[in-house]
C-alpha cells in the first residue's frame, strides 16, 4: 500500500503537469463520477445498509440522487463557471480589462463523515474536480462498508493520477494533516475541527468546516398542527436522527406541545407502522459506541419520555422518542443529540424562545414553524444560523442554489452547487493595461505637484452612479 | 483590559443598534468626516512614521478610503438586500434567497506600512456589514496609531468600534478573546500564529499577507514605459508595499537597457540626491533598516546602494545579475532594493515563479499576447497586472487578496462586505400543499419513490440543453402565432 507521502506527491506532480486544468478533463471526470453512481447503485445501497441500516428510500433520495443532481448541475454549468467575469471599470480605466479568473488551488483534502457517507465525500469532490484540483479523499472509518466501497470504486472510474482515497482512523488522519494541502474540507465535530484548523495554520491552508450543533425548532402561533408534525417527524427521524441539520429540540408553548404530541404519534405511525422495529424505512444507530452514548444521555436526563423509548441493543435500534418536562440544564441540552430523541422545551413567549436560541452557539440550521408570516420573519431577523427554513426541515440543503454551511461554532465556509466550485477556486483579480495614456498615468509620478494631485482627486471623485469603480488613475 | 473592551463591543453588538442600515450609513459618513477634517494631522503623523510625502498620503491612503466609503454608502442597500436563489420544482411556490447578516464582533489588525488604508479599509466593510469591530493598529507606526486612538472615538460609536493600541502582549491578549472574525494584514509568520489562535475559538480569518511579487519584463515590450511604471511602484513608500514588484525577471540581452531606464526614471522622480527629495520615504525603523541592508550583501549594485543609518535612509537601489539562491531572493525585501535576475526563456520564467510560494501579485510587461496568455494560464498569484504595477488595488470591484502563503480571503468594495458577513441560506415555506410532500414520506412504495425522485431532482430546471430546446420551440410557436395574428389582422375584409 502506498504511503501517504507518496500518494500526495503523486497528486501534486499530476497537478503540476496541468492535466486537471482543461475543461474537457474536468467534464470527463465528472461524467465518470456519474457513471460510478449509476452503475453501482445496488452496491452503494447495500454498503450503506450495512453501515447504518439506511433505508433504501432515504439512501436513494438523500445520498445517490442528491449527488447525481449535483454532478449534473456541475456538468451543465461548468463552462459558464469557468469563464472570467469582467468587472466594471470607470472613465479612467475604460481602456483596461479588469476581470476575475477562477483558478484551481492545487491538491485538496476532503475528510468525510459517517452519517451520510456517500454525499459528504462526493459533494465536495464534485466541486474540487470542477475547479480543476487534484483531491485526496479520507472517508470516515466508522461507516466501514462505504469506505471500502469508495476505495474500490473511485480508482476504477476516476483518474488515479489525480484522485486518491485514503482509508484509516484517527491516527492516520493525524499523520495526513502533517502534510501540506491547498485546502482542507472537513465535515464532522467541533472538537476535531479545532485540531484540523491548528494543523492547517502551520501551512496557512484555508479550510472549510461543516460542523454541527443543536438545531432549534421553534413552533409558535397559529399553524396546521398535522402538517407541521409530519414535517417535523420526517426531518427528525430521517437517518434515525443522525443528521447535522436534524431539528435537535423543539421550543413551543405548553398548549402547543399538548396539541403536537398526538399529531407526532400519528405521524410516526403513518410513516413506520405500529411495529417500528420491523419497518424497513427506519434506520439504526451507526455503532455500539454511539448507541451507548444515546442510552447514557437518556439515562442522565430528568425529562419524561412520552413517546417511544424502546430500544434493542443487538440491532442498535432506538425508537423514535419524544421527551418533555426538561430544564435548560438537562443532559440532553448540553450537546448535539445526533439521535432519535426529541426534547420539547416549553416557553411562555416568542421573546423567550428567541432569547433561548441566542444564548447558545449559532446552529447549523434553524427552523421556525408557524402559519403567521410575521412570527417567521421575527425569528429570522432576531437570530443567526448557518441556514434557515420555515415550516419544514432539512430540505433547504437540497437546493443547489443555496450555500450550505455553518457560522460561528457550526462551521465556516459553504458548499453545494456553484458554491463548492467557488470554495475550491482562487478568485484571481486581473488587470490588463495598455501602453498608451502614459501622459495621464504620469500624474501619479513624483516629483509630486499640488496641481497633479487636484487632477487625480477630480478624476477619482466620479459622483455618477456606476462610475465609482477606480479610485486612483 | 482588552477583555473588557471586547466584552463591551459584544454588548454593543447584542443591543442590535448596528443592524439598521441607517446607523451603518451614519457611521460611514462619520468616518469620512474624520478623514477629510483631519487630513493635515494624518499627513503629519505619516511624515513622522515613514517620512511620507504630503502628496503620497492622499494618493496612497486617503483617496482610496474616501472612495470606498462613498461606494459602501451608495451600494449598501443593494448589498444588504436578500439575493434570490434558484428554486427546484418542489419549492416553486416558496421564497428561496440568501441573506447577508453581520457576524458579530470582528478584530481588525492593521499594518504599519499603510497604517490608515490597511486599518480603516477593513473597518469600512465591517461597519457596512453591521458588525462591531475592535481595531488594533500597528504599534510600529506609532504616531498614526496614537492619532487613530484619539480621533476614532470622537467620530464613531466608541463602544461599537473601540481602538486598542499596544504591542505584542496586547495583541496576544486580544487573541485570547473570542471573535467572530479576525482580519489580519501583515506577514506570513505572524499570520500562522493568528490562525492558530483563531483555531481555538473556531474563528474564521482573513489573512492579507505578502511574499515576493515577481515582475517579468519581456523582450518584446516598451521598456521605457515599463521601467517608469515599475519605478513608481517599487520605490513608493520606500519599497514598503505588500504588492510592490519585489524582483525583476528579464532576458540577459535587455538587462542593461532596463537598468539604464530605471536609473533615468529615478533621476527624474527623486533627483540627484534622493535623500533630499521630499517625495522619497524612509525605512520604518532600525531593525528593518539593518535587515534590508543585510539582504543586499554580496550582490552587485547597478544603481544606488547608499544608506544613512541616522535617517533610516536607503537610496533607491537596483542590483544586477542576482543569483536565485542569494539571500535577497529568500525573503520578501520590503525595501527600496530591486534585484534583477536574468532568465532567457519564458518557460524558465514560469518554472522559476512556480517553484516558489504563490505571490500576492504578479506583474507581466509584454506586448506579445501569447506570452501574456502563457504567464496568466501557467502561474497563479493573488492578483495580476499586465503592463503596470499595483493598479489592480484601486479597482474596488476586483477582489484583493492572496492565495497559499500570500493569504486567504479577499476584500475591497463589496468583497469586504461579503467577507465580513454571513450568507444565510433561507427557505421560507408555508404549511400548505402538504399533499405534495407525501412523495417523500415513508413507507416506501416504488411509485412514491418515483414521484419523489421527479420532484427533487433539479435536472429539469438545470439542463442547459433542455432549456435551449424549450426556448427554441417556444420562440417558434410564438412566431407562428404572431404571423397568424398578422395575417388575420391584415387580411382585407371580404367586401
Amino acid at each position: 500500500m502506498e504511503s501517504q507521502k507518496k500518494v500526495i506527491e503523486r497528486l501534486r506532480a499530476a497537478f503540476r503537469s496541468g492535466v486537471t486544468i482543461p475543461q474537457h478533463f474536468r467534464l470527463t471526470q465528472l461524467k465518470a463520477l456519474l457513471s460510478l453512481l449509476e452503475e453501482n447503485e445496488t452496491q452503494i445501497l447495500e454498503a450503506m445498509h450495512k453501515d447504518l441500516a439506511k433505508p433504501k428510500f432515504e439512501a436513494v433520495l438523500s445520498e445517490i440522487d442528491l449527488v447525481v443532481n449535483d454532478v449534473c448541475f456541475a456538468i451543465n454549468n461548468l463552462h459558464s463557471w469557468m469563464q472570467p467575469n469582467y468587472v466594471g471599470t470607470n472613465l479612467a480605466t475604460k481602456l483596461d480589462d479588469c476581470f476575475v479568473r477562477r483558478e484551481p488551488l492545487g491538491v485538496v483534502l476532503i475528510i468525510g463523515a459517517w452519517n451520510y457517507p456517500l454525499q459528504l465525500i462526493l459533494l465536495p469532490l464534485i466541486g474540487a474536480i470542477a475547479a480543476g484540483n487534484c483531491a485526496l479523499m479520507k472517508p470516515s472509518e466508522i461507516s466501514a462498508a462505504t469506505e471500502k466501497l469508495l476505495a474500490d470504486l473511485i480508482p476504477r472510474y476516476l483518474s488515479q493520477e489525480c484522485f486518491a482515497v485514503m482509508c484509516g482512523g484517527a491516527e492516520e488522519t493525524k499523520q495526513l494533516l502533517e502534510n501540506r494541502f491547498d485546502h482542507i474540507f472537513y465535515t464532522g465535530s467541533q472538537a476535531v475541527a479545532r485540531s484540523i484548523l491548528q494543523a492547517a495554520a502551520v501551512h496557512l491552508t484555508p479550510v472549510t468546516l461543516e460542523l454541527g450543533g443543536k438545531c432549534p425548532c421553534l413552533i409558535y402561533g397559529r399553524l396546521d398542527i398535522k402538517a407541521a408534525a409530519k414535517r417535523l417527524v420526517w426531518a427528525k427521524y430521517f437517518n434515525a436522527g443522525q443528521s447535522c441539520v436534524a431539528p435537535d429540540y423543539v421550543l413551543c408553548t405548553v398548549e402547543m406541545r399538548d396539541a403536537l404530541l398526538p399529531a407526532i404519534t400519528q405521524a410516526i405511525e403513518e410513516f413506520y407502522g405500529s411495529q417500528i422495529q420491523k419497518s424497513v424505512d427506519y434506520g439504526r444507530i451507526v455503532t455500539d459506541r454511539h448507541w451507548d452514548r444515546l442510552i447514557d444521555l437518556l439515562g442522565k436526563s430528568e425529562g419524561k419520555v412520552v413517546i417511544g423509548g424502546e430500544i434493542d441493543k443487538e440491532e442498535k435500534y432506538f425508537a423514535p422518542t419524544v421527551i418533555i418536562d426538561l430544564q435548560e440544564s438537562d443532559a440532553l441540552m448540553q450537546e448535539e443529540i445526533f439521535g432519535p430523541i426529541l426534547p420539547i422545551i416549553t416557553i411562555e413567549s416568542l421573546e423567550q424562545g428567541i432569547n433561548f436560541i441566542n444564548q447558545r452557539e449559532k446552529p447549523l440550521a434553524l427552523y421556525a414553524f408557524s402559519d403567521e408570516p410575521q412570527i417567521v420573519t421575527t425569528v429570522l431577523e432576531r437570530t443567526s444560523s448557518g441556514g434557515f427554513c420555515s415550516n419544514d426541515g432539512i430540505v433547504h440543503m437540497t437546493l443547489p442554489g443555496l450555500p450550505f454551511g455553518g457560522v460561528g461554532a457550526s462551521g465556516m465556509g459553504s458548499y453545494h452547487g456553484r458554491w463548492t466550485f467557488e470554495t475550491f477556486s482562487h478568485r484571481r483579480g486581473c488587470m490588463f493595461r495598455g501602453w498608451g495614456l502614459e501622459r495621464i498615468g504620469a500624474l501619479r509620478y513624483p516629483p509630486y505637484k499640488e496641481s497633479n494631485l487636484s487632477w487625480l482627486r477630480w478624476a477619482t471623485t466620479a459622483k455618477k452612479k456606476g462610475w465609482g469603480e477606480c479610485s486612483v488613475l | 483590559m482588552e477583555k473588557l473592551t471586547v466584552d463591551e463591543a459584544r454588548k454593543a453588538f447584542s443591543s442590535g443598534r448596528s443592524r439598521p442600515l441607517q446607523y451603518r450609513k451614519q457611521q460611514l459618513r462619520a468616518l469620512l468626516r474624520l478623514i477629510t477634517e483631519h487630513q493635515a494631522d494624518i499627513t503629519a503623523a505619516l511624515k513622522q512614521d515613514l517620512n511620507r510625502s504630503e502628496f503620497d498620503t492622499p494618493l496612497f491612503e486617503l483617496i482610496g478610503l474616501e472612495h470606498e466609503i462613498k461606494v459602501a454608502e451608495k451600494e449598501l442597500s443593494d448589498w444588504a438586500s436578500p439575493q434570490p436563489a434558484r428554486k427546484s420544482l418542489v419549492t416553486i411556490n416558496d421564497d428561496v434567497y440568501i441573506q447577508a447578516e453581520p457576524l458579530g464582533v470582528v478584530l481588525i489588525i492593521g499594518a504599519w506600512n499603510y497604517p490608515w488604508a490597511l486599518t480603516l479599509q477593513p473597518l469600512i466593510g465591517a461597519i457596512a456589514a453591521g458588525n462591531a469591530a475592535v481595531v488594533k493598529p500597528s504599534e510600529l507606526s506609532q504616531n498614526s496609531s496614537s492619532l487613530l486612538k484619539q480621533l476614532l472615538p470622537h467620530y464613531l460609536d466608541k463602544e461599537m468600534y473601540p481602538v486598542v493600541t499596544g504591542g505584542v502582549p496586547e495583541t496576544q491578549e486580544l487573541l485570547r478573546q473570542c471573535f467572530d472574525h479576525i482580519f489580519y494584514t501583515g506577514n506570513s509568520t505572524v499570520g500562522k500564529l493568528i490562525m492558530e489562535a483563531a483555531a481555538r475559538h473556531l474563528t474564521p480569518v482573513t489573512l492579507e499577507l505578502g511574499g515576493k511579487s515577481p515582475c517579468y519584463i519581456d523582450k518584446n515590450c516598451d521598456i521605457a514605459v515599463a521601467c517608469r511604471r515599475i519605478t513608481w511602484g517599487k520605490f513608493a513608500n520606500c519599497g514598503q508595499t505588500c504588492i510592490a514588484p519585489d524582483y525583476i525577471l528579464c532576458h540577459p540581452s535587455i538587462q542593461n537597457k532596463v537598468i539604464e531606464e530605471l536609473r533615468l526614471t529615478l533621476l527624474e522622480f527623486y533627483g540627484e540626491e534622493p535623500q533630499t527629495s521630499p517625495d522619497y520615504g524612509r525605512i520604518i525603523n532600525q531593525r528593518h533598516f539593518e535587515r534590508v541592508l543585510t539582504l543586499m550583501e554580496g550582490c552587485t549594485v547597478a544603481v544606488g546602494g547608499g544608506s544613512d543609518k541616522t535617517q533610516c535612509y536607503i537610496a533607491p537601489t537596483v542590483l544586477r545579475d542576482v543569483l536565485p539562491h542569494s539571500r535577497i531572493m529568500q525573503e520578501e525585501i520590503f525595501g527600496p532594493v530591486l534585484p534583477i535576475i536574468s532568465i532567457s526563456d519564458v518557460s524558465e520564467v514560469i518554472h522559476f515563479i512556480n517553484e516558489r510560494e504563490k505571490p500576492l501579485a504578479l506583474y507581466v510587461f509584454s506586448s506579445d499576447k501569447k506570452v501574456i496568455k502563457r504567464m496568466l494560464n501557467e502561474t497563479t498569484s493573488g492578483g495580476v497586472v499586465v503592463n503596470d504595477v499595483m493598479m489592480h488595488y484601486t479597482v474596488t470591484s476586483l477582489p484583493f487578496g492572496g492565495v497559499g502563503n500570500s493569504g486567504m480571503g479577499r476584500y475591497h468594495g463589496k468583497h469586504t462586505f461579503d467577507q465580513l458577513s454571513h450568507h444565510r441560506a433561507c427557505l421560507i415555506k408555508s404549511l400548505a400543499m402538504e399533499s405534495l410532500n407525501k412523495a417523500r414520506y415513508p413507507p416506501l412504495t416504488p411509485s412514491r419513490l418515483r414521484r419523489a425522485k421527479f420532484f427533487m431532482t433539479s435536472r429539469l430546471c438545470t439542463c442547459a440543453q433542455a432549456t435551449c430546446a424549450w426556448a427554441v420551440i417556444a420562440t417558434m410557436l410564438a412566431l407562428g402565432l404572431l404571423i397568424a395574428l398578422l395575417i388575420v389582422l391584415l387580411k382585407d375584409p371580404v367586401a
